[in-house]
């Protein structure tokens, strides 16, 4: 049994939201526990709101969490605020590579100098010659060529600042890898040289990855596990795959119903309609999807379904989720 | 007979570095109540197609080359004044980014209301009415008339353009990347919106997209764009079963679909060629592997492999 | 940046824009009449002459002479130095106190942007040029306070512009990686934030020296700050301001033009700096 490299127990963040009744908080993540093995590849999927894009700032310790705890190895990295574990030994183990449409890129630092900065305040190195050495050595292997390290950012296209931003991520050689949207502003056939890079990447410096992306197609070909999440909750997990083939709770299966797919044409699919319901004050004891799941019941009104598994290593959070065909029950 | 017709268009764009030739003999056409897919990457001109079926190209650009034709009017030869009445009326274009191509200080029903009163010619008292029955259409409630687009989801606004292109019941719809940056649900909600309202009200849609996936769930046909050119235009079946251009099968094998691997996942070699430069008669021989000299010599022509599919090529696959 | 792209922005930049390049010619002649002179200025500016005392402009004195016979050509260019020196000093502290304050209130919020907020609020209460005109008062007549007055006064403007773009730039995708790469908050903003804002600033800055020069001026004009007989163009346009009715109109005419000069070109200099500086039109 692998150890996990990033153990996250019951993580929640809750925002105060202005100008609603006292005390009303926005539940952007809600108990959330999510664990991410040496080497393993997860993904993290939801709609808009479902709170991918705090969990990221919560796994990569830019904010810290209301409640709830990240283990990285053996250490408890949320013991000490995000302020101090920026200073730690830890930061340079969990990196983030951004989206490259929201400007991810200093727009006055050169290439050179945006990969070298990570390594100056993290591994402390000072003598240029080797930042210089070690900059050269990581766009080589993200295959940026050498005349690209003195443009800057908008001089490259956009193909080529994706690879900035993942030199800048794994020049300081981190364990695990956020990536959140990486490809998702580029061109068809510049993201899949982008994907493969990202697939070598991880197996030639041995990281792990957390991936982000609302492209489930994408998140397939790279994840061997996906995690779903909905209204700041997790729904489903489960190996990539079965995710895919026999997703068991009903969002998700409206999720995958809904990505195009050429072959299926023909076909009538069902569709999920309306809007996801307030994240503000939520009530504890319905399921996130009542109201807009066609199963609703009773029970999903009055009661939370807890996450179950339900076959190997499949897990979802629904009174009624279809029990996996197959394999061990 | 098609609605849409567009016969060799080719379109300039005169910037301080120099002339970009964006677009080079585009020839597609729409038939009433039928959905055609123009897919590319960036800079492959689909957009600038868009634009110019709307004469909404900025003052730079020059068509210096071909006929667009819309129900038997001849759209390049049109006034200005002429154009603005067919703009809403007859033809409507939904953009991408929703949020921002709405007003953002105007209720989402005035702004339809706009439309109504502009291209519909209805009597003030109707107009109210008229929107709230527009926005129904798209499923929208009425209270919602009442509110401004900030406070919308991106979906919701999407459906708002949507409503307002669709008031006048024109006969002709472009959507440029309608649902970008919206979620996949609420694309697929979309979409399906977009093509029961074409099939019912014999709308020629004209999709334009950079997800091949998408344009091969809802599109009859699909034009491929590479470069300023129409590489290959099919019906879907064929284009994905017996794509015959060098680039879709090559864009077509770097799409990520649900049986995708990493480890077969195609790059396609090479860039787009500069549109400033003096260019070979075929954009994509430089980065094509079954290249041959005379491909760059030679003007390149249509081959008809059945009458439904078209591809721009010497050597078709 | 390389002295060779500096060199090379700047001629692409004015070459780009035929009034910026003119504004610029004019005021580097400002600075050389700023830093040489007393060298250059044909005759001695304080040298008065009862006999020659309002001359009108001719061969021997192009802008005439004022009321106490003294050569205005003169003076105006020695004026030079103390107006152009006085608003560049209080617009470079004025820059760089608000651009600090500025940042700190927009990066990390909170109390800091309240108080600083506040502090701001309680110099922008007062109409700006009766603020200078109390703080010269206070603190007694000479150049320095001048200076200390207009930066005081100009320091609103620097702050809450600061405050405004570090606010914009802050939750931005390359700030965040600054911080995933280590960087502590005083870093990400002196580092990766500042470098970004200087060219709006400088924008500013430059409109903002017209400003300073007027008011500069003013305080003189109304007899505060610098006295006679030091050449300064507010104080000769005071001067000369009485002869006007008379019909010596060269006593306020040549000094008022050099103040309207030296303002509109810094007001056109301003776009200019600001192409210059922007890394994205960088070549």
């Amino acid at each position: 049994m692998m150890a996990p490299l990033l153990e996250a127990r019951s993580l929640s963040k809750f925002y105060p939201v202005k100008g609603a009744a006292r005390g009303a908080k926005l539940h952007a993540v809600d108990d959330v526990s999510l664990t991410i093995g040496a080497g393993e590849s997860v993904g993290l999927v939801g709609e808009s709101g479902c709170g991918k894009s705090t969990m990221v700032r919560l796994l990569g310790r830019l904010i810290d969490p209301t409640t709830g705890q990240i283990l990285l190895g053996d250490d408890d990295i949320t013991a000490m605020s995000q302020a101090r574990f920026a200073s730690s030994a830890g930061r340079r183990r969990i990196q983030i590579v951004f989206q490259d449409a929201t400007e991810s890129l200093n727009p006055s630092f050169r290439v050179a100098q945006a990969i070298a900065d990570p390594l100056q305040r993290l591994l402390d190195m000072r003598n240029a010659a080797d930042i210089d050495k070690r900059v050269r050595t990581t766009a080589a292997l993200v295959g940026l060529p050498e005349e690209l390290l003195q443009r800057y950012p908008h001089q490259l296209s956009g193909g080529q600042r994706a690879r900035v931003g993942i030199a800048r991520a794994v020049a300081v050689e981190p364990s695990l890898l956020i990536l959140d949207e990486p490809t998702s502003a580029l061109d068809v056939s510049v993201q899949a040289v982008i994907l493969r890079l990202l697939a070598d990447l991880r197996d030639r410096l041995k990281m792990s990855y957390l991936f982000v992306s609302h492209d489930l197609n994408v998140v397939r070909l790279l994840c061997s596990r996906v995690v779903v999440m909905y209204l700041g909750k997790v729904v489903e997990s489960a190996p990539a795959e079965a995710l895919f083939t026999a997703p068991r709770h009903p969002y998700t299966r409206a999720l995958v119903a809904a990505i195009p797919d050429p072959a299926r044409r023909r076909e009538a699919r069902p569709r999920l309609d309306g809007s996801p319901t307030s994240p503000i004050d939520p009530n504890p004891n319905a399921c996130r999807f009542h109201g807009r799941c066609a199963h609703s019941t009773d029970l999903c009104a009055t009661t939370m379904p807890p996450l179950r598994a339900g076959g190997a290593d499949h897990f979802a959070a629904c009174h009624f989720a279809l029990a996996s065909t197959g394999g061990n029950p | 007979m098609a609605q849409l017709e567009i016969d060799n268009l080719s379109v300039e764009f005169r910037t301080r570095h120099g002339v970009v030739r964006a677009l080079e003999s585009v020839t597609l056409s729409v038939a009433r109540g039928e959905i055609v897919g123009v897919v590319g990457e960036s800079g492959s001109g689909k957009s600038v197609t868009a634009y110019t079926v709307m004469a909404l190209n900025d003052e730079a650009a020059q068509i210096t080359s071909g006929r667009i034709t819309m129900g038997g009017i001849d759209i390049l030869a049109a006034q200005p004044d002429a154009m603005r009445q067919l703009r809403g009326r007859e033809m409507a274009m939904i953009f991408q980014s929703p949020r921002t191509a709405l007003h953002p200080i105007r209720k989402v029903g005035k702004q339809i209301e706009d439309v109504l009163r502009e291209h519909a010619g209805l009597p003030s008292r109707d107009l109210k009415q008229a929107a709230i029955a527009a926005l129904a259409r798209v499923r929208i409630p009425e209270r919602r008339a009442e509110a401004y687009p900030f406070e919308l989801s991106g979906g919701m606004c999407q459906r708002v353009m949507i409503a307002m292109a669709l008031a006048c019941s024109p006969s002709v719809l472009i959507a440029d990347e309608p649902t970008t940056g919206l979620d996949v649900t609420t694309q697929a909600v979309i979409m399906d919106l977009i093509r029961d309202m074409s099939r019912s009200a014999r709308m020629s849609t004209l999709l334009i997209t950079h997800d091949l996936g998408l344009a091969g769930e809802y599109c009859d046909r699909i034009a491929v764009m590479h470069a300023g050119h129409v590489v290959e235009i099919a019906d879907t079946e064929s284009l994905f079963d017996h794509p015959a251009h060098p680039y879709t099968r090559q864009l077509l094998a770097a799409t990520p679909v649900p049986e995708s691997r990493i480890e077969t996942l195609h790059s396609i070699p090479g860039q787009l060629p500069d549109l400033r430069s003096t260019l070979p008669p075929c954009r994509f021989s430089g980065r094509c592997e079954r290249r041959q000299p005379i491909c760059d010599e030679r003007e390149l022509p249509w081959t008809e492999l059945t009458p439904t599919h078209l591809v721009r090529c010497r050597f078709p696959l | 940046m390389s002295l060779a792209t500096l060199a090379r922005n700047t001629g692409y930049a004015f070459g780009e824009n035929r009034l910026t390049l003119t504004a610029a010619i004019i005021l580097a002649l400002l600075a050389l009449c700023a830093i040489f002179g007393p060298s250059i200025a044909p005759f001695d500016p304080l040298t008065t002459s009862a006999a020659t005392k309002l001359a009108p402009p001719s061969a021997l004195h192009p802008f005439g002479t004022d009321a106490l016979g003294r050569d205005i050509l003169s003076r105006v260019i020695v004026a030079a130095r103390l107006d152009l020196g006085m608003a560049i000093s209080a617009v470079v502290l004025s820059f760089v106190v608000g651009l600090a304050l500025g940042s700190l209130a927009g990066y990390f919020g909170g109390w800091t942007d309240r108080i600083i907020g506040r502090a701001m609020d309680t110099i922008m209460a007062f109409p700006l040029f009766v603020l200078a005109m109390g703080i010269v008062v206070a603190l007694g007549n000479s150049v320095a306070n001048i200076i200390i007055a207009t930066m005081i006064i100009n320091l609103p403007f620097y702050c809450r512009f600061a405050r405004a773009e570090v606010n914009v730039r802050r939750d931005l995708g390359y700030v965040e990686a600054a911080r995933m790469g280590g960087n502590g908050s005083l870093r990400v903003l002196a580092n990766h934030i500042i470098p970004n804002i200087l060219p709006p600033m400088m924008v500013q800055a430059s409109l903002n020296m017209g400003w300073a020069i007027l008011n500069a001026a003013g305080l003189s004009f109304i007899g505060l700050g610098v006295r006679p007989p030091t050449p300064e163009w507010g104080i000769m346009v005071s001067e000369g301001a009485s002869y006007i009715i008379s019909g010596e109109w060269w006593a306020f005419m040549f000094p008022g033009a050099a103040l309207v000069l030296a303002v509109f070109c810094f007001n056109m200099l301003g776009d200019g700096l600001r192409d210059l500086l922007d890394p994205r039109k960088r070549v």
